[in-house]
């Protein structure tokens, strides 16, 4: 059975023009997306070019056709307008204006313009071309990581092909043969057919369109609670979250930076000293940071790094680092500020990132002890004395 | 307009709702916390299902494009329904989900009914109605729990579908379906068929931005909580603040900041480890928070500095709540995994009578004066701001009859080796001051 082409075309327009409105709301309630504006208006322009398709018979050519055309590719053209703002593309917008401008000159030659088919071949590259373009301006943004972009990409690339496959159907069926007016003619299978998945697809990409809007503000969003401000790093529960992830099912080995008498630094050179220094640690540590790395500032002058290093493979890169923070921190701004850092290195079979945290920390301990500026490792054969017993030893002997 | 072909409607509708099914399947694949997607896009499924039956009438047995399909709407609304319980974690009663679907199958099964057009048309109608509103009520329930923008229009949405299909029961009496005749052909199929696309097209849409605004409302609020303690850090404290002195202004009440600083924390850190030093911390926050109203907000500052204002408190209060709280982390702390840490922590407090004026950044200013003066006053004690005289503790338990006054203790008894001292930084003095070898000294 054969799909009602007026029927497709009502609900299309239909559909356009309530998911136009929908978008538009999107863009009311964050209006920093101008992509979602561009989106909803040319659908908006596309339902009532193609309300005027319908009307055809009731209105003069003049509108049923040639404003009818106009307003479609205008529509087209938003589109890829708007995925260029979304991806922060920048085209001149005369490259925009061609679709409609190519269409005004068609108006002018009668055999063309009088031709259902030429018009339908013509419209169809035009929209081709433009669903393509949109969707390679979202590859080229693709370096952000929204998961979303990939089935828009598909998507637009799925209405360009189809749009592209009109064209040889048209030149093989042509669509004058058969009529006494335009709506018969376009009762064919492949023109009512590719009109209804054209209508299934317009609502998949204001969905899609949605949804990696939304994606983008969720990404900004999670950046800003998973990262520090100061430094760039990942905070403590994003670092944990982030360890625990990259290192499941697999041996880690973990090491506890600590900035030398930092409170010191901050009392003696102000606050600003001392952000710089931990800024210059975070950079530091960045430089020289090993490919599965995952970094974290577990607050105030306190770092830890996960890492596939192990054993005096991990020493001597943190070591690395610390040769590095000693030379780089020697001064800040002027002063000589000589901010250092302590690092406890552990690792071991299949132990959790808590469980090297805390082996870690015993070995940053002693590496304060041990005159700071040094790394230790936890070494699992050797238990390590405890803070207080170590005082409670200190304390008997001077006794 | 109406003169729109019934057939391509239907097949044109159902395959948008398939389409619009695996766009839901898809969100849920990005957020599989929210199962509540995977369910509406089973709703979906389920629909397009029911309805491709329903047009398949006079190609099929009526059994199956009559009763099966009306069972699979049905069930397809019961799922919707669910998805909505689920989406706001309240659970989801399967006799809920499957009432619809089951009350048809009793009631198809009076012969009066079964026979009707018209009383089918009406069952469902009713059904459906009452499903969608069950469904906009679900969502507009969990708005004060988690106010996201699109429970509004899918809410709205849901009514409206209902209020069309409480419609269809009057469509039903003013215009019958003669017996016999295609189902198709009444005049407000088309118009009904389409509605259902559009609200399809809506609620789907609603639903999607719903699940994403919940996701970044997630992320939002993990910005604004400090990740150790949970519990607000310094820019959401210092912003809830600022909404609630904004309040008050149409409500006039005394308010009180408390301000709490852990008296050497860094030696904690250094004696014990920073895990210690971080369970030590929660502790606080367990304490404090358990002294807290749901009206009080209590943030991190940084570091060991804690802040808090209490609504509707006056100075009384106030230091109770500080000293209950003081103690409490005495005790917390006496014994953490077998060490005895004993931290304690020093309360400036500061009280905004309910006739006066002060913004935010004043009144934690004048908290922090007093907290300084506590701090100057031996640690371990609650000051209030502009008294002369210190508060009196409130006369402790047994347990801790020896005041804890470390480092300042070790500052006075030593001027001798004050530019020594001077030259030390505050860790590598207290790193050789156990409070329990103070208390012994005192002893």
């Amino acid at each position: 059975m054969m799909l009602h082409v007026p029927t497709v075309y009502a609900m299309t327009l239909m559909v356009a023009a309530l998911l136009g409105f929908l978008l538009i709301s999107v863009w009311f309630q964050n209006r920093e997306v101008r992509a979602m504006l561009w989106w909803g208006t040319g659908n908006l322009v596309l339902a009532l070019g193609l309300w005027l398709l319908t009307m055809r018979g009731q209105l003069d050519q003049f509108y049923t056709i040639a404003v009818a055309f106009f307003l479609i590719f205008t529509a087209s053209a938003m589109f890829v307008r708007g995925a260029l703002d979304f991806n922060r593309i920048r085209l001149h917008p005369l490259y925009l204006a061609i679709g409609p401008a190519l269409w005004l000159v068609v108006c002018q030659i009668p055999e063309w313009y009088g031709s259902v088919t030429a018009r339908t071949v013509f419209l169809s590259v035009v929209v081709s071309v433009n669903m393509l373009g949109c969707a390679v301006v979202f590859f080229a943004g693709r370096a952000e990581r929204v998961m979303s972009r990939w089935p828009l990409i598909m998507l637009f690339a799925s209405i360009g092909i189809l749009f592209a496959v009109r064209v040889p159907l048209a030149i093989l069926y042509p669509l004058e043969q058969r009529a006494t007016n335009t709506v018969e003619a376009l009762q064919t299978p492949w023109y009512s057919t590719t009109s209804a998945i054209v209508l299934a697809l317009i609502t998949a990409m204001a969905f899609l369109m949605l949804a990696t809007v939304k994606e983008r503000a969720e990404l900004i969003q999670k950046r800003a609670a998973d990262t520090d401000p100061l430094t760039g790093l990942l905070n403590r529960r994003a670092f944990l979250e982030a360890a625990e992830k990259a290192f499941k099912g697999r041996d880690a080995s973990l090491a506890m930076l600590d900035l030398d008498r930092f409170k010191r630094i901050n009392d003696r050179f102000g606050h600003e000293i001392g952000d710089d220094a931990l800024m210059k640690f975070a950079a530091t540590v960045r430089l020289h940071q090993g490919e599965e790395w995952v970094i974290g500032r577990l607050g105030g002058e306190e770092f830890a790094v996960v890492a596939n290093e192990h054993g005096a493979d991990l020493h001597s890169r943190i070591d690395a680092i610390r040769a590095a923070f000693e030379t780089a921190a020697a001064t800040i701004a002027g002063e000589e500020v000589e901010a250092t850092f302590s690092a406890g290195v552990a690792g071991g079979r299949g132990r959790s990132i808590r469980e090297l945290m805390r082996d870690a920390d015993k070995a940053l301990y002693l590496a304060k002890a041990g005159g700071r500026n040094r790394i230790v490792a936890h070494d699992d054969a050797v238990e390590l004395s405890l803070p207080h017993e170590r005082n409670a030893a200190r304390k008997s002997y001077a006794a | 307009m109406l003169d729109l072909d019934v057939r391509t409607l239907f097949i044109v509708s159902i395959s948008v709702t398939l389409v619009l099914g695996f766009l839901l399947l898809f969100a849920w694949y990005q957020n599989r916390e929210i199962r509540a997607l995977s369910w509406w896009s089973m709703s979906h499924f389920v629909m397009c299902a029911g309805a491709g039956l329903l047009g398949a009438r006079g190609f099929i047995p009526d059994v199956i494009s009559i009763d099966m399909a009306n069972v699979m709407i049905l069930l397809s609304c019961g799922i919707g329904w669910g998805g909505a319980r689920l989406f706001d974690d309240r659970t989801v009663p399967m006799s809920g989900v499957l009432a619809g679907a089951i009350l048809w199958l009793l009631a198809s099964q009076i012969p009066g009914l079964s026979d009707s057009v018209n009383a089918r048309i009406m069952l469902s109608s009713v059904i459906i109605s009452i499903y969608s509103i069950g469904t906009g009520c679900e969502i507009w329930r969990g708005r004060r729990v988690e106010p996201l923008i699109s429970r509004w229009p899918l809410s709205a949405t849901q009514f409206v579908h209902g209020a069309v299909y409480a419609l269809r029961i009057w469509l039903v009496f003013a215009f019958p379906v003669s017996p016999g005749a295609s189902f198709f052909s009444a005049i407000w199929f088309s118009i009904i068929a389409l509605e259902s696309l559009l609200y399809l097209i809506v609620s789907s849409f609603m639903i999607l931005a719903m699940a994403k605004e919940r996701s970044e409302l997630v992320h939002k609020t993990n910005a604004m909580l400090d990740p150790l303690t949970n519990i607000p850090n310094r820019r959401a404290f210092l912003d809830a603040a600022m909404r609630r002195m904004r309040q008050r202004q149409r409500n006039p009440e005394p308010v009180t900041a408390l301000l709490f600083d852990l008296d050497h924390f860094k030696s904690i850190n250094d004696r014990f480890g920073h895990s210690v030093g971080d369970e030590v911390l929660r502790l606080f926050t367990a304490r404090a928070a358990a002294e807290f109203r749901s009206t009080d907000i209590m943030g991190r500052l940084g570091g060991e500095e804690f802040g808090a204002l209490l609504f509707g408190a006056g100075e009384g209060t106030a230091v109770a709540t500080a000293e209950r709280i003081r103690r409490a982390l005495m005790v917390a702390t006496a014994d953490i995994s077998g060490k005895h840490v004993d931290a304690t922590v020093s309360v400036g407090i500061a009280v905004l009578p309910v006739d006066k004026v002060e913004d935010v950044s004043q009144l934690l200013s004048r908290a922090d004066t007093a907290l300084y003066l506590a701090k100057e006053r031996g640690r371990n004690r609650v000051e209030v701001a502009g008294r002369s005289m210190p508060v009196a503790p409130v006369e402790p338990e047994e347990e801790f009859s020896v005041p804890v006054l470390p480092v300042p203790a070790l500052r006075m008894v030593s001027p001798a080796v004050a530019p020594a001292v001077a030259e030390w930084s505050e860790e590598d003095i207290i790193e050789w001051v156990e409070p329990q070898q103070l208390r012994v000294a005192l002893k």
